[in-house]
C-alpha cells in the first residue's frame, strides 16, 4: 500500500517521517490530532491520537509513563519491547495490534491511541477513549415519586454500565453495529441471549445492518426504521423508548430487545405492544391495587384527551337531546353571545394550547415565567370575560390537555393529540356519526399493527393458537 | 402509502371540511333556544292554541347572573295542528327552538274533554319528544296559565313542575303515573282506563308573571298537585282527589312510600289523628275471578313502615301495642281503599285500578268475550280486602313521653 516504507518478507516496516506524511495527508490539518515522537523504550516512536477523544492527564498517566520502560536498563530487541508493552505495560487497557494503517486511522478516529515503532511493521493500538459525559441524572421525561431515580445518558457505555449493574447475569448481550456511514455511530442491541425470540433477533439485525442513513444523532431516527413496513401508515409508536434504567431492564425481562444509541439517552424496546405505552415502572413498585387504578386511570384518560371535545361539539350543535336539561341550560348560558360556533371556539382554544405547549417546551428557560402567565391569560378566565370563548370550552380543552399527558411516554401522547384534531373535524362535520366513525377507523389501524410478528393489541385480543410466543 | 398520496388526502378531508361544516342538522347553542314546557288549548280562532316556555338560557345560569330578568318567556300561537302552530313559533320567536327537552305537557281541560287522541300522535311520532315526558291534566285554569307562574328557585315552570309531580309520587303517592309512554301503554291496553295527572292552580296568574311576585315569600300563585284525571276512552269524564288518586294507586302496586294518619274515635272526623305511620315497601297483588257475571276481585295490600306520630298514649313496650297499631292500620285501610273503589264504580264506572287488565293477562280466554262489557261489569264488581301491614320500627322513641303517676 506504501512505497515509502520497506517491505521486508512480506511485511511493511513502518517509518516515521512516512507515518506522519500519511497522517497529514488523512487527516489534513485538523486541530485535534497529536501525532507524537517518543521514545518506546530504547527505540524512536510516534504516538498518534486524537486530543478530543481522551485528555491528557489520562495520556500521560496511563500511555507515556510506561512507554520508555524504565525499569529494563539493558536494551531488549525490537519483537520483545513490542511483546512488553504488550502484555505488562498495557494489559490493563484494551489494546489491539494492526498492521495496516487504514484500519489504524479508523480506530484513532473512535478514540485509540496508536504506537508506532521505527522500522517495525505492527502497530499497538490502545483505547483511550475518556470523554467528559453528563453525570447520571434523574430522568426528565419519566419521573417517578417512588423508585430508582437514575437515568440514562448520552453516553452508550454508561447506558450498558447501568442496565449491566442491574442484570449481574451472564446471558446478558450488548451486540454491537455501527450505523450512519457518515458518523459511525455506535448501536447497541441488547438482550437475553436464550430468552428471545430468534426470529425478532434476527429482523432486528437485519434492520439494522440494512440501514441506509448517513447519520444518527437520537434513537428517534432508527425508530421510524424499526416500525414494521409496508401496511400502510402507523398511526401508533411500535418502538417504546424509555429514559429509565428499571423500566428498560423490565422490558428485557419480558422477552423484549432493547437498543442503545450512543448519544441518545432514549433506549428503544422492540417490539412494544398498545399496552406498554400505559404502563409504568411505579406501577410495579407499589400496591398492586393502586398500580392497577392509576393503570386504568390513564386508559380512562387516553379515551378521555381522544374524544372530549370532539364529544362537547357533536352533542352541543347536533344531538342537543343527550344532554340533560339542567346542564343543557347551564351550557346554553355560557354559549348566549359567544361570536363562534362551538367547532371553531374548540379548535381555536385547542391551537391555542398546542401552541402554548410548544412555546412551553422550546422557549429558554430565562423566558419561563412568562410564558405561564401569558398562557393563563389566553387559555383561562380572560378569555371567557372578553366573550371570545365559554367557560364549559376552557374546562374541555384544559380536561382534554391534561388527560394528553397522563401518558407515562411523550411521543404517545402526541400521536393522540394529533387524532384527536381529526375527531374534531368529523364531528363538527357529521356529528356523533362521525365521532364513531373516526373511532371505528382507529380501532381498524390498531388491529391490523403488529410489531414484529406480535399483534399490537396482544392482551386485548382473542387468544389465537398460531401466534403462540 | 406515499407521502404525496398522503397529503392529498388530507388536503381533500380539508376540502371536505370547508363543502360540510354546517351540516343541514346543525343547531348551534346560541342559536336556538330550550323549549322546557308546552301547554294545549283549544284556540280563538284555530283548532289548537299551543303555548311554549321556552328557555332564556342566561338568566337560569347562576354564575352570570343575568340582567334580572324572568328565566322563561312564553310565546303562544294558534294553528290546525299542533305541527303546525310548533313549526310558526318563529312568527314571534327569533330563535330555532330545540324541543327535546320538553319537561311537561299541560292538556287544557277542555281539550280535554273532547278527546287527546287527535293530537297524541303528533308527540308520539316527533323523535324528539321524549318518552318520559310528563303529560298532565291542567284543572280549573287555561292550560298556558301553568306556565306563567314564576317561582322563587329562578328555574323554568316546566321543571317545578316536573320535580314537584315525581317527588309526591314518590314521597305520598297522591298522582298517577302519566309519561308519554304511559298514555300509549294505556291506550293499547285492555281492561284499563287512562289515568293523567291533574295540576291547578291557586293564587292569582296575573300577578304571577312577574318575576317581582318571587320577591314576596309568598308567591302570589302555585301550581298545585289536583290528584288524577279520569278518562274513558280518549276523553275526560272526571277528577278523582288527591286521595282517592292514592288508594287507586295503592291499588295498582304504583305507592312505595306514603303516610296514614289513622282517626282517634273520640271526635268524629275531627277528631285528630292518633297515630301516624309511615310505610315504605309497599306492595299489592290483585286477584281477579268471575263468579257467573259478576267479577270477584281479591285486593292483597302488604307494607313495612314506622310510627311517625303518636298521639294517644299506646304501650310500644310491648308487642300488644304494635299489634294495636297494625290492626288499626289495616281497618283504615281497607275503609279506604273500599271507599274509593265504590266511589269509582258509582261515579265513572270505568275500571282506572286494572282489574281487567289484570283478568286480560292471567285469563286471556275468559276475558276475550267480555271485553267490550268490562267497564259495566267492573262497576257492580264485588272487592274483598286483605290487607297486612308490618310495624318494623318505632322511630327514636319507645313510648309517648308521659308521667307514670305516682301512689294508688
Amino acid at each position: 500500500m506504501n512505497t515509502d516504507n520497506m517491505s521486508f518478507a512480506g511485511e511493511e516496516f513502518y517509518r516515521l517521517e512516512s507515518v506522519k506524511k500519511q497522517f497529514s495527508s488523512v487527516f489534513g490539518n485538523t486541530a485535534d490530532l497529536a501525532v507524537v515522537s517518543v521514545d518506546v523504550g530504547h527505540y524512536k516512536g510516534l504516538l498518534c491520537y486524537l486530543t478530543t477523544m481522551t485528555n491528557t492527564d489520562f495520556i500521560i498517566e496511563h500511555v507515556l509513563k510506561e512507554l520508555t520502560l524504565s525499569e529494563h536498563k539493558e536494551p531488549v530487541s525490537m519483537d520483545e519491547t513490542f511483546h512488553l508493552l504488550e502484555t505488562v505495560h498495557y494489559a490493563a487497557l484494551k489494546h489491539e495490534t494492526l498492521v495496516d494503517l487504514d484500519k489504524v486511522m479508523d480506530k484513532i478516529v473512535l478514540g485509540n491511541a496508536a504506537i508506532f515503532i521505527d522500522g517495525f511493521p505492527k502497530v499497538l493500538v490502545l483505547e483511550v477513549r475518556t470523554l467528559n459525559s453528563r453525570s447520571i441524572d434523574e430522568p426528565t421525561t419519566q419521573n417517578v415519586v417512588r423508585g430508582p431515580k437514575e437515568g440514562f445518558t448520552e453516553s452508550a457505555d454508561t447506558n450498558m454500565s447501568l442496565i449491566r449493574r442491574r442484570f449481574n447475569n451472564v446471558k446478558l448481550r450488548f451486540e454491537k453495529f455501527e450505523l450512519g456511514y457518515m458518523t459511525h455511530t455506535a448501536v447497541y442491541m441488547t438482550y437475553l441471549d436464550g430468552e428471545v425470540e430468534d426470529h425478532i433477533l434476527k429482523q432486528v439485525r437485519e434492520k439494522l445492518n440494512g440501514s441506509q442513513i448517513d447519520s444518527l444523532f437520537d434513537s428517534a431516527r432508527i425508530e421510524e426504521m424499526l416500525h414494521s413496513k409496508g401496511k400502510g401508515i402507523q398511526l401508533f409508536p411500535t418502538v417504546y423508548s424509555g429514559e429509565r434504567p428499571d423500566a428498560i431492564c423490565s422490558c428485557l425481562i419480558d422477552k423484549r430487545i432493547a437498543i442503545i444509541v450512543d448519544g441518545s439517552p432514549f433506549v428503544l424496546v422492540v417490539p412494544a405492544l398498545f399496552t406498554d405505552f400505559f404502563k409504568s415502572p411505579e406501577d410495579e413498585y407499589q400496591w398492586v391495587v393502586i398500580g392497577t387504578f392509576s393503570r386504568v386511570l390513564r386508559y380512562f384518560a387516553f379515551i378521555l384527551s381522544l374524544i372530549v371535545p370532539a364529544l362537547y361539539i357533536a352533542v352541543t350543535s347536533y344531538h342537543q337531546e343527550l344532554v340533560p336539561t339542567i346542564l343543557l341550560t347551564s351550557i346554553a348560558a355560557q354559549r348566549e353571545g359567544i361570536p363562534f360556533p362551538a367547532s371553531i371556539e374548540i379548535l381555536l382554544m385547542e391551537i391555542t394550547f398546542e401552541i402554548l405547549r410548544e412555546a412551553g417546551t422550546r422557549m429558554p428557560r430565562l423566558v419561563g415565567p412568562t410564558i405561564s402567565i401569558v398562557g393563563a391569560l389566553v387559555l383561562g378566565e380572560a378569555a371567557v370575560q372578553a366573550g371570545v370563548v365559554s367557560n364549559i370550552n376552557v374546562i374541555v380543552v384544559s380536561l382534554t390537555a391534561i388527560s394528553g399527558f397522563v401518558a407515562p411516554i411523550y411521543t404517545f401522547g402526541s400521536k393522540v393529540r394529533f387524532f384527536r384534531f381529526g375527531m374534531i373535524i368529523l364531528a363538527s362535520i357529521i356529528g356523533l356519526y362521525g365521532l364513531v366513525l373516526g373511532c371505528a377507523f382507529l380501532m381498524v389501524q390498531i388491529t391490523r399493527i403488529e410489531s414484529f410478528g406480535v399483534p399490537y393489541l396482544s392482551l386485548f385480543s382473542r387468544w389465537d393458537k398460531r401466534r403462540v410466543t | 402509502m406515499s407521502v404525496v398520496r398522503f397529503a392529498g388526502i388530507i388536503l381533500l378531508c380539508f376540502a371536505l371540511l370547508a363543502a360540510c361544516t354546517g351540516c343541514w342538522d346543525q343547531t348551534e347553542l346560541n342559536q336556538s333556544s330550550l323549549v322546557t314546557g308546552m301547554a294545549l288549548e283549544p284556540g280563538n280562532h284555530s283548532k289548537y292554541k299551543v303555548t311554549f316556555e321556552v328557555v332564556n338560557a342566561l338568566e337560569t345560569d347562576p354564575t352570570k347572573g343575568g340582567k334580572g330578568g324572568t328565566p322563561t318567556a312564553i310565546y303562544s300561537k294558534e294553528g290546525n295542528s299542533i305541527a303546525e302552530a310548533t313549526q310558526r313559533i318563529n312568527e314571534s320567536l327569533e330563535r330555532m327552538i330545540l324541543i327535546s327537552h320538553i319537561r311537561v305537557i299541560i292538556i287544557d281541560e277542555r281539550l280535554a274533554r273532547e278527546g287527546i287522541d287527535q293530537f297524541m300522535d303528533v308527540l308520539q311520532r316527533n323523535r324528539y319528544v321524549r318518552e318520559d315526558v310528563l303529560v298532565l291534566v291542567g284543572k280549573g285554569s287555561p292550560a298556558s296559565d301553568f306556565l306563567r307562574t314564576v317561582y322563587a328557585r329562578g328555574q323554568y315552570a316546566g321543571y317545578k313542575i316536573q320535580m314537584q309531580v315525581e317527588t309526591y309520587r314518590k314521597v305520598y303517592g297522591g298522582i298517577p303515573r302519566s309519561h308519554l309512554y304511559d298514555v300509549a301503554q294505556v291506550l293499547l291496553t285492555e281492561g284499563r282506563v287512562l289515568m293523567l295527572g291533574a295540576i291547578s292552580i291557586s293564587g292569582n296568574v296575573e300577578k304571577s308573571e312577574s318575576i317581582d311576585s318571587i320577591k314576596t315569600i309568598y308567591p302570589a300563585a302555585v301550581v298545585k298537585m289536583a290528584g288524577a284525571a279520569v278518562f274513558r276512552g280518549d276523553k275526560l269524564i272526571g277528577y278523582l282527589s288527591n286521595e282517592h288518586t292514592r288508594m287507586v294507586m295503592l291499588a295498582s302496586d304504583y305507592v312505595y312510600n306514603t303516610l296514614f294518619a289513622l282517626p282517634g274515635s273520640v271526635n268524629g272526623s275531627k277528631s285528630p289523628g292518633a297515630v301516624a305511620v309511615q310505610f315504605y315497601h309497599m306492595h299489592s297483588h290483585m286477584h281477579v275471578r268471575m263468579d257467573g257475571k259478576t267479577p270477584k276481585i281479591r285486593l292483597n295490600v302488604e307494607g313495612d313502615g314506622k310510627i311517625t306520630s303518636l298521639d294517644q298514649n299506646i304501650k310500644l313496650t310491648t308487642i300488644k301495642g304494635y299489634d294495636k297499631i297494625e290492626e288499626m292500620t289495616r281497618e283504615y285501610v281497607n275503609k279506604e281503599l273500599q271507599k274509593t273503589i265504590s266511589y269509582v264504580q258509582q261515579n265513572f264506572g270505568v275500571d282506572v285500578f286494572g282489574f281487567g287488565q289484570h283478568y286480560y293477562r292471567y285469563h286471556f280466554r275468559k276475558f276475550k268475550p267480555i271485553a267490550r262489557e268490562w267497564d259495566s261489569l267492573f262497576s257492580k264488581a264485588e272487592v274483598e280486602i286483605d290487607s297486612n301491614f308490618t310495624l318494623r320500627r318505632p322511630d327514636l322513641k319507645t313510648q309517648k313521653l308521659e308521667k307514670d303517676g305516682i301512689g294508688p
